[in-house]
């Protein structure tokens, strides 16, 4: 029932209620395994990260649930939880039995906002496994099941008086403070029935309870003790995949050398632009290179055909239209003075066309797209599914498509690889010309913009459109100054723009969303926070560039 | 080219307007000075866009408007197939030939009537030109086909409205559209007002009402994690409705708020939790 696989596909959409409930930086994972001996494993939750453990098997219920209330709880955390707490000369049992306390305050505290998660948490509490009769973990249980369940009773004295005491304080559930006197009330009362509470197999008895690792400050022990948490795996990729990347970083034979082209360069200090002060070398790929890993199988792009109106063709006799067509009009007339019924189909309108693009496809080739995103990919692994998808999708079609790769070392040196050129045929595995990409170097943005504009002035179609991939803002060695090539790049976009070139920016980071923000302007740019949508994005810009409405 | 100029005034069979007048108030819940603002602009005819998301209460505003000024309300909604003759007028064919018919927007113009382009970017570029000539000290609708200037009547007034969107490229309006127009921006309204705002329109109780504004407001901040568009105003007061028939409140926002605005698996997960937490 429960497992890894039932959780993974939800794990986004947790993410996405987290923010939705105003944490904005909430993102879920998945966390390891369970140790074979340890206790039951609990969410962990880390600054706005939660990790969520499989659903124990012993509670019969529905992991989709489970895994929303602990989503749900910590987002209670989050709000309303102190952090962080010194933890004193407490004992484990008295911090373990505020921390159930302060998980029940919390609970209570987000049934009062949304109700629904009070019938949320006693489905789940009426799939609890038979309490046993003694022991800490057992009283913490069944006290927490009273306080979250207003029909649960119980016959233990120690449970009731808890509850009296928690109910006394409810109309004050904002106030943290409010619960430490009945915690230690109660722990001291644990302390004269002599229950003893279990260090190596206790966890918060309720399983959508985290284990309250964020609310304490512990020594530094403790600091190291909460690294047991790790990111999920990387989904699809084999096994190897940080090391190969790792051998994709390392510096490769350079790449046979076509031409040279200067361009001048923005230096917004100086309000004008130099010449010939950048160098970009065009490069090609030798036709046997070693092939790229395979990106795992997506679904195809599925491209918009544009619609654009063209009054070169005129569709006659229609049933409705703009205008009369002037010999269908004729005909009416003709056949009415003969008594025939006449056509009605009378109108003309003007049909529509697809206009043929020009795409350049630039991928930002830099060292820092060899870094891994959450996905457990890297950035330059994913331009590189973009890129194949686009030119998969665009096989079928009349536009012309080049695709190519950039980096930099120095003004004297910005590498334009050349993958794919205008009217070259398409390999008929894009892996095999995609795979010459391999990252290294800098970011000189604008001036390899000025070089794709100059290879799409030359392109005859209606419409000519430049799409970069992304993952970052520009920089270089030599390029102290942080805004210059931005200013630069910025320049380069509205050059573009003014030769009818239109330009648009797709970038997995967004941290550098301002940068791209000026580079490519409002509208000019989209954040792909999440690499599965990748092909949606690109799908949508394709559309958008082509002219597609 | 023969042209003749007519205008309203001068003109003895001028059209009945009264199928586009409202009769009753409409319910209007003012954000800011907006009502003011927009008798202003009147004042001096000056175009108006009205910006916005969808569902924040645009066309409401102008109703409210069109009949607080005691002016009769063309409304078209913009779509990509329409075309410059959808907005003006065409040829058609009766028995002794053919006979022009007005379109909306030069019956607007020849009557005096405020017309309302809604969503125009909707519209082609090309179509929206045709609007130029009457949102400048001009204020004349040529039409070309026909070979007459239609000078417009004193009352005639355009506002058309658009969403400024999330991040969108090709469907905005044209700079040569955008400076002929004085602006209005809307925004959904604060959570109090918008709770009084579908309280009223669905007849629903005030804290029903305010529920529903914090499953929307939660889905406006998905926004910034991909959602296109949060739940509008407009679709919280359909599931008021739907719970006011008697429909259970999960089922009546799921049909009528989470499951209309998204087909992503992921947010419609996650709005199904936001829905399952609220009731």
């Amino acid at each position: 029932m429960a497992g890894a696989d039932s959780l993974t596909p939800r794990l986004a959409a947790l993410g996405h209620v987290m923010h939705a409930f105003g944490i904005d930086d909430g993102e879920v994972q998945a966390l390891d395994g369970p140790p074979q001996d340890g206790p039951a494993p609990r969410p962990v939750l880390h600054g706005a990260t939660l990790l969520l453990p499989e659903a124990p098997a012993a509670w019969a219920m529905a992991a989709e649930d489970l895994h929303l209330a602990a989503t749900l709880h910590a987002i209670g955390h989050l709000r309303h939880s102190p952090h962080r707490l010194p933890t004193g000369n407490r004992k484990p049992m008295s911090l373990a039995l505020a921390g159930a306390v302060e998980d029940v305050r919390v609970d209570r505290l987000l049934m009062r906002r949304h109700p629904g998660l009070g019938r949320l948490f006693r489905r789940l509490l009426r799939s609890q496994p038979e309490l046993p009769q003694v022991g800490f973990e057992a009283l913490v249980a069944r006290l927490q099941r009273v306080l979250l369940d207003p029909q649960a009773d119980d016959d233990n004295a120690w449970v009731r008086k808890g509850r009296a005491l928690f109910e006394a304080q409810a109309g004050r559930l904002d106030d943290a403070e409010a619960f430490r006197e009945l915690v230690s009330v109660l722990a001291n009362d644990l302390g004269q029935l002599r229950v003893r509470m279990n260090l190596q197999t206790y966890a918060p008895p309720l399983p959508w309870h985290d284990d309250n690792s964020h609310l304490w400050a512990h020594g530094a022990d403790a600091e190291q003790a909460e690294t047991t948490l790790r990111r999920p795996p990387p989904q699809g990729a084999p096994q190897s995949a940080p090391p190969q990347v790792a051998d994709e970083a390392s510096d490769p034979a350079p790449l046979p050398e076509l031409a040279r082209h200067d361009y001048p360069e923005w230096h917004y200090r100086l309000d004008r632009a130099r010449d010939h002060w950048c160098t970009v070398i065009e490069r090609a790929v030798p036709p046997a290179f070693a092939s790229a890993p395979t990106p795992p199988a997506r679904t195809p792009l599925r491209l918009a055909r544009s619609r654009r109106l063209d009054r070169s063709q005129r569709i006659r006799r229609q049933w409705e239209g703009d205008e009369l067509d002037l010999d269908a009009a004729t005909e009416v007339f003709i056949d009415r003075r003969l008594g025939l019924a006449p056509d009605p189909r009378l109108f003309r309108r003007n049909g529509r066309t697809v206009p043929r693009t020009s795409l350049l496809l630039l991928l930002d080739l830099s060292a820092s797209t060899a870094d891994l995103q959450p996905c457990g990919r890297s950035v330059l692994d994913l331009e590189r599914e973009a890129a194949a998808l686009l030119m998969e999708a665009l096989r079928e079609r009349e536009d012309r498509l080049e695709v190519a790769g950039f980096n930099s070392d120095g003004r004297q040196a910005v590498n334009y690889l050349r993958l794919l050129d205008f009217g070259q045929p398409l390999p008929a595995d894009p892996a095999t010309v995609l795979g010459a990409a391999r990252p290294g170097l800098s970011t000189r943005l604008g001036a390899a913009l000025r070089h794709a504009t100059t290879r799409l002035a030359k392109e005859r179609s209606a419409q000519r459109a430049l799409l970069v991939l992304s993952d970052g803002a520009p920089s270089d060695i030599d390029a102290f100054d942080a805004r210059h090539l931005v200013e630069d790049a910025a320049r380069a976009v509205v050059e573009a723009r003014r030769k009818g070139v239109r330009c648009f920016c797709l970038s997995l980071e967004r941290a550098s969303e301002a940068e791209l923000r000026r580079i490519f302007g409002h509208g000019g740019y989209r954040i792909v926070d999440d690499p599965a949508r990748l092909a949606a994005a690109l799908a949508r810009s394709y559309a958008e560039l082509a002219g597609c409405d | 080219m023969p042209c003749g100029v007519s205008g309203a005034p001068t003109r003895t069979n001028a059209m009945d307007l009264t199928p586009y007048r409202l009769t009753a108030e409409p319910y209007y819940h003012p954000t800011g000075h907006e009502i003011a603002l927009y008798e202003h602009a009147y004042a001096h005819r000056l175009p108006l866009v009205l910006k916005g998301p969808t569902g924040c209460g645009k066309t409401r505003f102008v109703e409210y408007m069109a009949w607080r000024l005691g002016k009769p309300l063309i409304t078209l909604a913009c779509n990509e197939d329409m075309t410059a003759a959808d907005l003006v007028g065409r040829y058609l064919l009766d028995a002794d030939g053919t006979r022009w018919h007005d379109g909306p927007l030069t019956t607007a113009v020849r009557h005096g009537a405020i017309c309302y382009l809604d969503e125009v970017v909707e519209a082609r570029q090309d179509t929206t030109v045709v609007i130029h000539p009457l949102t400048d000290s001009r204020r004349i609708l040529p039409l070309d086909k026909k070979g007459e200037i239609v000078a417009a009547h004193p009352d005639f007034q355009l506002v058309v409205s658009y969403n400024p969107g999330y991040q969108s490229h090709s469907k905005s309006l044209k700079q040569s559209t955008r400076q002929r127009f004085a602006a209005l921006e809307f925004d959904y309204p604060a959570a109090e007002a918008e709770a009084d705002i579908v309280a009223h329109e669905a007849g629903i109780d005030r804290a029903l009402a305010a529920r529903l504004v914090d499953i929307a407001r939660q889905s406006r901040r998905l926004r910034e994690r991909g959602l296109d568009e949060g739940i509008s105003t407009r679709m919280l007061i359909y599931a008021g409705v739907l719970i006011r028939d008697g429909l259970p409140p999960v089922d009546s926002c799921r049909m009528a708020m989470t499951a209309p605005i998204t087909d992503d698996p992921d947010m419609q997960r996650a709005l199904g939790a936001i829905l399952e937490s609220a009731f």
